[in-house]
């Protein structure tokens, strides 16, 4: 065979093989658009394509209490994001600027902190936030978030910031500046693309969390989205309407954001997981 | 910026030189969140504590009862196939895709963004969809199945207990061979092209390349993926719980959700506890594992 058509064939297996494995993870997505603007009679008769476009389910869903939850895990989820940026950051810094006894062993107890699963975690968080009473209310979320999150946070920017030459910050020391006034200015815009990257994955992560959410939240006007889409599934029957317009409503505007933002995201996940 | 002046601030402000001041907050919620609740669960675990908040010192018992329990084994082998299961799908899938998008060709980015969307959906999303297209009844999954032939009645592949734990590892697979496929393609990325070009005017073919270029990165990245795999799926719970919620009949319950049944349906803290600890060695030993390969600490 030619060299020309060696490569021909070469491309068109590539792109066969693509096309496939990118309908199988396609599929579900126009499944659950097509599912959410089909009739409620045609969903359990198991037609595929609907005879008309229903807006029923995304009427019943704003009417109910999902922009409820929408707006619960807007707030859980930025509350959390901003905090653990706010606590992330200076603990970071400590670790990469400063030279102390102890180092190393809070270095892997930080580490520590990101191995603990989820699973021993939540039931004694509920115990003791019922104990505090937080019980039921989204400030147990954000907290238990927080000290979840943090770990991982701290370090990432540990090591963003290490690939930072401290030789700058020396020299506005140097020139007088004070330590925090260094911090704020120099460094602050420097690590902006780690902060970014930091601030991406606890939205991302918050945003998506069930587990937490699902135990410490009784009142249904403070669930989560996550939660709230999993409560249409009834002890008798299956709102799979609602459910699929709940999901588009919830995965839309991140899937729409990734596949603008992708490069910018992908770049800094890799990066992170690459160096360390 | 007189003398007097830095005086002041140095002693006044001093507290902002000290590492302690900016690491503390993060500290205290992490001890408050990780910490203090680990230690707790290793409490709990010898006593029987109901849903009345009353706590019975029970010793070893809840050990004894779990380890002596038949649906402990059940959940052993469930964890088992999974784990090994949806790992080897998801660096099988991941591989593939990465080589494939390794290659120069028109609208590589746009099937990168395409093949990464099922990793950015929430997992509890995956999870029902997934569940609703593996419906016995209404499942579409079932319809183009039987309508090409290959089957002839639907089949109950959440309702079965022997085929249950498939379907749920296939929305694993679905959902995380993305994640996979990044990393790699990253890491055969960083692969210079030198490398290529010197083994091609050394004389090597294109299959000489792959094996002794490409592949041997790709080990080495998948090493580094692995184990953080291994550990994902061990604490899988979402999934799981959305789809089936551990049955039927315990066949696709893994440790996170008997955690969770024994504490929330049972009403058995103490023993939750006690699961909790046996899962999270059992989590850790990956865990030390992967941290010890990984290297941490690089001064």
């Amino acid at each position: 065979m030619s060299l020309r058509r060696q490569k021909l064939l070469k491309k068109s297996i590539i792109y066969l093989l693509l096309t496939l494995l990118s309908a199988f993870s396609v599929f579900p997505f126009l499944w659950m658009l097509i599912t959410s603007f089909k009739s409620s009679a045609e969903i359990l008769a198991g037609q595929v394509i609907p005879s008309r476009v229903v807006f029923d389910h995304y009427e019943k869903l704003f009417e109910g209490l999902f922009p409820r939850y929408i707006f619960n895990t807007f707030v859980v989820t930025s509350s959390t994001t901003i905090l653990t940026v706010l606590f992330a950051l200076p603990a970071a810094y400590a670790f990469s600027r400063f030279k102390f006894k102890g180092k190393t062993p809070l270095l892997l107890f930080t580490l520590f902190g990101q191995t603990v699963p989820g699973s021993v975690r939540f039931i004694p968080l509920y115990l003791t936030m019922l104990a505090l009473g937080l019980l039921d209310t989204l400030t147990s979320l954000w907290i238990g978030y927080l000290g979840w999150l943090l770990p991982f946070s701290m370090w990432m920017l540990y090591g963003f910031l290490n690939s930072i030459p401290i030789e700058l910050e020396e020299a506005a020391m140097i020139d007088g500046a004070s330590r925090s006034k260094t911090m704020l200015y120099i460094l602050l815009p420097l690590c902006a693309p780690g902060i970014v990257s930091v601030a991406i994955y606890c939205f991302i992560s918050a945003w998506q969390e069930f587990m937490l959410a699902n135990v410490f939240i009784e009142d249904p006007s403070k669930r989560t989205l996550t939660v709230g889409l999993v409560s249409f599934i009834g002890q008798y029957k299956i709102d799979w309407g609602q459910m699929m317009a709940g999901s588009m409503v919830s995965t839309l505007p991140v899937t729409i954001g990734f596949v603008l933002f992708q490069r910018w995201l992908i770049s800094g996940l890799t990066q992170g997981a690459i160096k360390g | 910026m007189s003398g007097k002046n830095a005086k002041l601030r140095g002693r006044y402000f001093d507290a902002l030189n000290k590492w302690y001041f900016y690491s503390l907050p993060a500290f205290v919620m992490i001890a408050f969140v990780t910490i203090y609740p680990v230690m707790i669960n290793l409490f709990q675990s010898f006593f029987s504590i109901g849903f009345d908040g009353t706590w019975h010192f029970v010793g070893l018992n809840n050990f004894e009862e779990i380890i002596g329990s038949r649906i402990f084994y059940i959940v052993l082998k469930n964890t088992l196939i999974w784990t090994i299961g949806s790992v080897t799908g998801i660096l099988v899938l991941g591989t593939i895709t990465a080589l494939l998008l390794n290659e120069d060709f028109k609208g590589r980015v746009f099937f990168r963004a395409i093949l990464l969307l099922p990793w950015v959906i929430p997992r509890v999303i995956a999870g029902l969809l997934w569940k609703n297209m593996f419906h016995a009844d209404i499942g579409i999954i079932n319809e183009m199945l039987i309508r090409v032939g290959l089957l002839k009645s639907p089949v109950a592949w959440l309702g079965n207990p022997y085929i249950a734990i498939f379907p749920v590892m296939l929305t694993q697979i679905w959902q995380l061979y993305p994640f996979a496929m990044i990393t790699i393609l990253a890491g055969l990325q960083s692969i210079p092209q030198v490398l290529y070009e010197a083994a091609a005017i050394d004389g090597a073919n294109g299959w000489q390349k792959f094996c002794y270029i490409t592949v041997p990165q790709l080990f080495q990245v998948i090493r580094v993926i692995v184990l953080l795999l291994f550990i994902w799926a061990i604490n899988a719970f979402d999934i799981t719980f959305v789809m089936t919620r551990g049955g039927p009949v315990h066949s696709t319950e893994l440790l996170p959700m008997t955690i969770y049944l024994n504490a929330f349906e049972y009403g058995k803290f103490g023993k939750a506890a006690s699961t909790a600890i046996i899962a999270s060695f059992i989590s850790m030993v990956f865990a030390i594992i992967y941290l010890k390969k990984s290297d941490p600490v690089r001064e």
